[in-house]
């Protein structure tokens, strides 16, 4: 259990890397029309959501090694 | 509305389910619309489309709300998207719809409440405040919500009481949120369904009796979405979809895209009903990854990750109001 934990805290870089780039995206589209910024930081946020996944496969596999691609 | 008649109809909601999923659970074997219970040896033939007693349950309640309250069109219109996406669900059941084909079908079911939110929206995000989106609200953020929250509901799902297990934790979460921003339609919304999914688990937990299909995910994905747009909680909706959207992103970025499981296989068991992970990036697969685990408790883990962020939800919600 206490694996599976480990498992559900490393997950919450979904919730902190996409949340950041999206807050990052919307200071630096301050200048824009408000619809084209709000767009801009919905960007950064699917960005940084597909990229969370990807470091949290990453911490999987470094920290349970076994044959999964 | 009193709320005690709304607590009364969501626990006649929840018997009416129990009671039509039991029943089902028989009929259904009778009458061959069944599937295999693959994480369990010798694979038992279980009964399919359960969410059909959900869905029974929650049109009825929601008739009793609408007589004794005169709910408000936006009701209606939240109503008619769960409906709409469940009779889709049911469909696919009954025929196998082709994967292409589901997504369009279920932002159609989503019509209604394109309508009642029609006009210039704007979307609730906290550090930010108000974030305008315009008409791109009510034409693209209310479909697509609805058919991506079904999709991925959909996904994370072929575990005893996975999917109705993280319905009632994330519809709980928001139904707690909806009654707080005060929102009718929504907290109705929520109530009859958490209360139907509950007289389903009863059925559906390890070893269930019968699945909820795809009747039953399509619809709890669905009342997600309608929920969060009627009540103005999409960032909240957002953060309880983080565990199906893990999975989603994570079969979707490898090497064939959602052809895991035919290229690799299904979840194998071992002789102590352990499950042994097929090889290809999946959420469950994480777990299963950690240690060696049961069916029942990869189920309570992931629900567990469910309940997490179902709690995240709701507290940046309020510290943020």
């Amino acid at each position: 259990m206490i694996r599976h934990a480990f498992v559900i805290a490393a997950s919450l870089v979904t919730f902190i890397i996409p949340n950041a780039l999206g807050l990052a995206a919307w200071f630096v589209a301050g200048g824009l029309d408000p619809v084209i910024r709000s767009l801009t930081a919905i960007l950064g946020w699917v960005i940084g959501f597909g990229l969370s996944t990807q470091v949290f496969w990453r911490i999987i596999q470094r920290a349970f090694p076994g044959d999964v691609r | 509305m009193n709320p005690l008649i709304l607590a009364g109809v969501g626990v006649f909601c929840g018997l009416l389910s129990y009671v039509v999923a039991r029943y089902l659970s028989v009929k259904f074997v009778k009458m061959d619309i069944t599937g295999n219970d693959i994480h369990k040896p010798g694979r038992p033939v279980t009964a399919e489309m359960g969410g059909l007693s959900v869905l029974f349950a929650f049109l009825i309640g929601s008739v009793v709300i609408m007589t004794v309250s005169d709910g408000p069109i936006t009701l209606v219109a939240g109503v008619a998207t769960v409906a709409g996406a469940g009779l889709v669900g049911v469909a696919d059941d009954l025929t196998n719809m082709k994967q292409r084909y589901k997504p369009f079908l279920i932002a159609a079911a989503a019509i209604p409440l394109m309508y009642v939110l029609w006009g210039p929206h704007e979307i609730q995000i906290p550090l930010i405040g108000l974030l305008p989106v315009g008409y791109i609200f009510p034409l693209a953020v209310v479909p697509f919500a609805v058919a991506i929250s079904a999709n991925f509901t959909n996904m994370l799902a072929g575990f005893n009481g996975l999917e109705t297990g993280s319905a009632i934790l994330a519809i709980g979460a928001l139904t707690l949120l909806a009654g707080v921003e005060g929102s009718f339609a929504a907290t109705v919304i929520g109530v009859i369904l958490v209360c139907g999914y509950l007289g389903f688990l009863k059925l559906n937990w390890y070893p269930a009796k019968i699945f909820p299909g795809d009747t039953g995910t399509l619809m709890a994905g669905a009342g997600i979405a309608s929920i969060a747009v009627l009540a103005g909680l999409e960032f909240a909706a957002i953060i309880v979809s983080i565990p199906a959207g893990i999975d989603f992103a994570l079969k979707m970025v490898a090497r064939r895209p959602f052809s895991g499981r035919k290229i690799f296989g299904n979840t194998r068991i071992d002789e102590q009903g352990h499950l042994k992970a097929a090889s290809y990036p999946a959420l469950v697969h994480a777990f299963m990854r950690a240690e060696p685990t049961t069916e029942r408790g990869l189920v309570v883990s992931v629900l567990g990750m469910e309940a997490v962020y179902a709690a995240l939800a709701v507290a940046v919600t309020l510290l943020s109001r």
